[in-house]
């Protein structure tokens, strides 16, 4: 079941009604709800893989009471459990086939051939977000920086809570287990926020990142056929187009999520304004950043080691984080770009006295992470490695001639000019209050009004399906 | 107590809210609806839906109807082809459309020639986009097959999605932008460049088409001819040649043609081989607005030399 389905809002409404008004003091039977709701979501797409997130459940809450009520060398021990249950798991799902095909490629490059056998497999929705939310769980206990939960519904709820379920933001479970033990309340303030969420995520998927969608599409389809201004333009496009897609998604469960009396974590912070390639990763997918800093990053030394070992860390960490949006070596070498550049960045900055109090040189710096953002988001986008450096070539050919055909992608001049438009209405939307809370309750009206107008008037009735969805 | 009647405030606040909210929402939507339907949607006499409407709601005595699919709407420019001539293609469709224009035309009362478009393709079941439909959806659901939807029936929200299209319609036609428009056709001014008409050519070559037979449509088109004594043109529009040379059953459709060609109020015009110029071409299967402009004036002398 995905997001802008009109099903979506009337499961919405029916859960709505039954938590608030059924169970209006009853934390238990809220989490009770919550949890069918989540798993009625969730096997709505496919119920066999419900068991995948029981049994993920299971585990960890279990290993969980284990860890904390155990010595040391045995707390360890059934931390090991848990990351070789999740990740094996993870691993099977996402990264079987991958490997056995990388392996077969390896051998034969040596000289080596033997039969290749894959299976078919189905990549669970939002397993790689849950399988971290439930990690993270486990590793906080193991650092004690929690306590694990004895409230088996609870945990279960937390781990699968429907409105951040299938695409993030990956919560931890100190700042999202307690508001499931604690009393929640309705407040009318909070929940019309949530509308407000709502409808500005909608508007950034269906107004922005479909009708980017539509030009981006038909030129990385057709790459070899176009020159380099529609190519340039299409990777920009790109770049606001999966911004719009996962934040839009974000904000929507965020929306979702305080309609339900929770808080979820900010998951985006106009990462394109960024000044450092570090900076773009404490605004971008900001759980996941956060999560690989905090269990990965910081364990394996961080930055109060060597230099040399500083770098070496940062380059693992963007890899795997590029591993985890995917099997395929487009999205590995898409971290390695981020990683060499925080590398640089890193560098660059050690050695520098200067503060960027330069408001052209501060620009600049927007700029030039815009460009490494986006010559990254090539490979990102690319089906396989040789499709995103032929990509890259047909740009360096520097053809700029013109064709309208060919600079609208053979969409149609008004499909390019409401794509500019759409761009702009985002930056217009960036003079909004942050978190969209207005001082008046009519701001707040004529804001989703408007919003909801745009949306009918200049959405694209296209693919339902948000982009994270397949990670 | 307090805390329940601030409870129950507090969800009176919120859905006070969301009543007020709706109720702007829709009214403004539905007025925006209205006015486009109005000003944008039948102002304009090249999309599919004006056309529908046009069919259904109007009758003008004099006037020379074309129906057929985007060949239609591309090929015949009907101010070349004579006085009261309007152009009724519409991109996408097949057979089950045109033949419903043409029992909408025959129930009026009429002695006008009507001029058919014959795709090679024969008798298929496309319907072209939704937004086709949309505007007279109640008189036309019958015809969208299994795209139906509850949505469509409401105002203002029924267009989601379809706005853009209606207005790129409305500004080809108010400001001939990247088409050229006149009395309902519709004519491609940009050429394709040299490399992608060679693709296409070469895609060509792996998707030979063919025609299809459909019993059902051929009886009710052979009954529809029978149950008037208006002039009807079936005419072949000119395909490339890479087309017809990668045509599955072609013997087929020549004995259909003479077949149906046997009616006295029936004339074939074939004029698939016509132009062996790929200048004309839009694509394989249709012309750009030379081609249009070359093959009605053709069309028009032809038709004359019938009276």
């Amino acid at each position: 079941m995905f997001f802008n389905f009109l099903k979506f809002f009337l499961f919405l409404l029916i859960v709505f009604v039954t938590y608030w008004f059924f169970f209006p003091k009853n934390v238990s039977g809220q989490n009770i709800i919550i949890l069918f709701a989540s798993y009625v979501f969730y096997g709505w797409w496919d119920w066999r893989f419900l068991s995948l997130i029981i049994f993920s459940t299971c585990l960890d809450f279990f290993l969980g009471i284990k860890i904390h009520s155990s010595k040391f060398s045995n707390k360890k021990f059934y931390l090991i459990i848990s990351i070789v249950c999740n990740l094996g798991i993870l691993g099977f799902f996402k990264y079987f086939n991958f490997f056995i095909s990388s392996l077969q490629k390896s051998f034969l490059a040596i000289g080596y051939t033997f039969d290749s056998w894959s299976l078919s497999i189905i990549l669970p929705v939002g397993i790689s977000f849950y399988t971290f939310q439930t990690l993270s769980y486990s590793f906080d206990i193991f650092n004690n920086n929690l306590k694990p939960t004895k409230d088996f519904i609870s945990y279960s709820a937390f781990v699968s809570f429907f409105p951040q379920l299938v695409a993030g933001p990956i919560e931890r479970a100190k700042n999202l287990l307690p508001q499931f033990l604690n009393k929640r309340y309705f407040h009318s303030t909070n929940a019309i926020n949530g509308c407000s969420l709502i409808v500005y995520g909608l508007f950034k998927k269906v107004v922005i990142a479909d009708r980017l969608a539509i030009y981006v599409n038909s030129v990385f389809n057709d790459y070899y056929s176009y020159n380099s201004i529609s190519l340039t333009l299409a990777v920009v496009f790109f770049a606001i187009q999966i911004y719009c897609d996962f934040s839009g998604y974000s904000l929507i469960a965020r929306g979702t999520a305080k309609l339900f009396g929770f808080e979820l974590m900010v998951n985006f912070n106009r990462p394109y304004f960024s000044q450092s390639i570090t900076e773009f990763w404490r605004r971008w997918h900001i759980s996941l950043s956060t999560w690989f800093r905090d269990y990965l990053y910081i364990p394996v030394g961080g930055n109060r080691i060597s230099k040399k070992r500083t770098y070496i860390n940062i380059m693992l960490v963007f890899v795997v984080s590029g591993l985890w949006h995917g099997a395929n070596w487009t999205f590995i070498f898409w971290g390695f770009i981020h990683g060499f550049f925080a590398i640089v960045f890193l560098m660059f900055s050690n050695n520098s006295k200067m503060k960027n109090k330069n408001r052209f040189r501060k620009y600049l710096n927007i700029l030039f992470v815009f460009i490494i953002v986006n010559f990254a988001w090539i490979f990102f986008r690319s089906e396989n490695i040789t499709h995103a450096f032929k990509y890259v070539y047909h740009i360096l050919q520097f053809d700029f001639s013109y064709n309208l055909v060919e600079i609208c992608a053979e969409k149609g001049p008004l499909n390019l000019f409401i794509s500019l438009l759409s761009i702009f209405l985002l930056y217009l939307s960036y003079l909004l209050p942050k978190s969209l809370i207005f001082d008046k309750p009519l701001k707040t009206v004529i804001f989703n009004v408007v919003v909801l107008l745009l949306i009918l008037v200049l959405g694209v009735n296209g693919e339902p399906e948000f982009i994270y969805f397949q990670f | 107590m307090e805390n329940q009647s601030l409870y129950i405030s507090n969800f009176k606040y919120f859905f006070k809210y969301l009543f007020f909210l709706s109720l702007i929402f829709f009214t403004l939507i539905c007025t925006i609806g209205l006015f486009f339907e109005r000003f944008v949607i039948f102002n304009s006499q090249i999309t599919g839906a004006s056309k529908i409407n046009r069919i259904l709601n109007y009758q003008y005595t004099n006037e020379i109807p074309i129906f057929g699919s985007s060949r239609a709407q591309g090929s015949y420019c009907p101010l070349i082809i004579g006085d009261n001539v309007f152009n009724y293609g519409i991109d996408g469709i097949s057979s089950n459309i045109w033949l419903f224009f043409l029992e909408q035309e025959l129930k009026k009362d009429k002695k006008s020639h009507i001029i058919i478009n014959f795709d090679l393709s024969g008798f298929s079941n496309y319907i072209g986009s939704i937004s086709n439909y949309i505007p007279n959806y109640s008189s036309t659901k019958n015809l969208t097959g299994s795209i139906k939807n509850f949505k469509y029936n409401i105002p203002g929200i029924k267009y989601f999605g379809y706005y853009e299209y209606y207005f790129k319609s409305f500004l080809n036609e108010k400001m001939n932008l990247t088409k050229i428009t006149q009395n309902g056709g519709s004519f491609e001014k940009n050429t394709l460049i040299e490399k992608k008409f060679n693709k296409l050519i070469e895609k060509r070559y792996y998707n030979p088409d063919k025609f299809v037979i459909n019993d059902i449509a051929i009886k009710k088109f052979e009954n529809l001819i029978n149950s008037t004594s208006r002039r009807i043109f079936v005419v072949i529009a000119p395909y490339h040649i890479s087309y017809l040379n990668n045509f599955n059953n072609i013997e087929v459709v020549n004995d259909f043609l003479n077949e149906i060609n046997k009616n006295d109020n029936l004339f074939v015009i074939d004029f698939r081989n016509e132009f062996t110029n790929n200048d004309l071409f839009f694509n394989t299967t249709h012309l750009n607005y030379n081609g249009a402009l070359h093959f009605s004036e053709i069309l028009k002398n032809k038709i004359h030399s019938f009276n």
